[in-house]
């Protein structure tokens, strides 16, 4: 769950250590990452004006970099870069419950009013957001659904099972990129469905993930969770949308 | 069981170039951010975008740990699990290095051991029943180096990885 927004004016590489020793009870570890790229859904004239993205950054003074803040046992984490603010939560561990939405918007509204708090002391223009982000990303297992690529129709509804007469053999890989525009030109739900091995563990998985994007109705921080509550909702019908009523059954869905 | 991902071919050779121009196509594409910097917390190795060695490495491990004890007639006892997850992990380590396809094989005990070969320089890995990793280092026909590498630096790896690949010629 995340914003972004035009590069900080006046943000430095100092600024990272700063901010940390505000936050540094609750996120103990931090850890550099290269920067994310500015993903900004446009549409229209807009869209055909900008062109396919490419991947070349001029870097003018400090070069851009990510920080990690993170609290690995309550599984919380702070993405901090010049044009975006993230906040992630994963379980902490096999027997926990990953919080549910009303307790992750209250930690990300607490942690972006603590950022807007120190942009403030600092005397450092607040962002103006244009973009916000919500991801959901669920690793659905091998063995639990499905065992080859030929058993994915039986995972999602995004593929159909293969006609009769069949001439190829079942897939080696199967990648699923679909995008929804939301009404209004309000942003756009993204939906990824790929195989491969997490890395942490070395289990063999099929990632599905859904993000939902698009702009906020202004800079406020109630229009910021505004969306954000909008994309929450894509989401998680979009996610019941893909997914098929035998997994639905295997995960033990609620109808609520 | 057969890992369905699998890519078939020779077994060392290179993935395409991404560059190439393909002639029986009217145009090529890229799967945007594949390779991009990720907002994701728990970090994947997406099959689409792997290297083929690495899905042939992948597999070779996947059916080494289905072998049984005695495999070898001599009384051995099965691949550990902790050899076998270490592999794995020694593998996505070095995914997206620009080394050769390993030769991957079991070893007596319980282990595994992976060898590369680049110019005159030649690098096995073996990892012991515990999950820990020795790295024999082989150069100049007879030069040899060896070492642990300690769990908890698997960064070490990509300088092993950098010492097979980055010689003078």
């Amino acid at each position: 769950m995340g914003v972004e927004f035009p590069a900080l004016v006046g943000w430095t590489v100092s600024d990272y250590g700063l901010f940390w020793s505000r936050i540094r009870s609750e996120y103990p570890e931090t850890e550099a990452q290269a920067p994310l790229a500015s993903q900004v859904e446009r549409f229209g004239a807009e869209a055909r004006r900008a062109g396919p993205p490419i991947g070349l950054e001029l870097v003018q003074g400090e070069p851009n970099l990510r920080c990690w803040y993170r609290h690995d046992a309550k599984g919380r984490l702070i993405q901090l870069q010049r044009d975006r603010f993230l906040h992630n939560w994963r379980k902490a561990g096999p027997g926990q419950q990953y919080p549910r939405y009303p307790e992750t918007r209250k930690m990300f509204e607490s942690a972006w009013d603590n950022y807007l708090a120190f942009l403030d002391a600092e005397r450092i223009p607040r962002p103006q957001p244009m973009q916000c982000e919500i991801t959901y990303v669920n690793h659905i297992e091998r063995g639990s659904g499905w065992n080859t690529m030929a058993d994915l129709p039986n995972v999602s509804p995004l593929l159909a099972g293969r006609p009769s007469p069949w001439f190829l053999p079942d897939a080696e890989v199967v990648v699923v990129n679909a995008s929804y525009p939301l009404p209004e030109e309000r942003g756009r739900l993204h939906i990824s469905l790929q195989p491969g091995i997490r890395n942490a563990d070395q289990v063999e998985i099929l990632q599905l993930q859904l993000t939902a994007r698009g702009k906020p109705k202004s800079e406020e921080t109630a229009d910021v969770l505004a969306w954000l509550d909008t994309g929450r909702e894509w989401v998680v019908r979009g996610f019941v949308d893909v997914t098929s009523p035998e997994m639905h059954e295997r995960w033990g869905r609620r109808n609520n | 069981m057969k890992n369905p991902f699998v890519r078939r071919g020779p077994p060392h050779s290179s993935a395409p170039d991404p560059n190439a121009i393909s002639a029986n196509a009217f145009y090529s594409i890229q799967p945007l951010g594949a390779l991009q910097p990720q907002a994701q917390w728990l970090a994947i190795t997406p099959y689409a975008t792997a290297s083929e060695w690495f899905m042939d490495s992948i597999h070779t491990v996947s059916r080494l740990g289905h072998l049984e004890d005695g495999w070898d007639s001599y009384g051995s006892p099965a691949l550990t699990h902790m050899a076998k997850a270490r592999a794995l992990q020694v593998l996505i380590c070095l995914e997206r290095q620009p080394v050769p396809g390993p030769h991957v094989a079991p070893v007596p005990g319980g282990g595994i051991s992976m060898d590369w070969s680049s110019g005159s320089r030649a690098l096995e890995l073996e990892v012991l029943p515990d999950g820990s990793v020795e790295f024999l280092r082989v150069y100049d026909s007879d030069r040899m180096e060896e070492g642990l590498i300690p769990p908890d630096r698997l960064d070490y790896l990509r300088e092993q990885a950098a010492w097979l690949t980055q010689h003078p010629a």
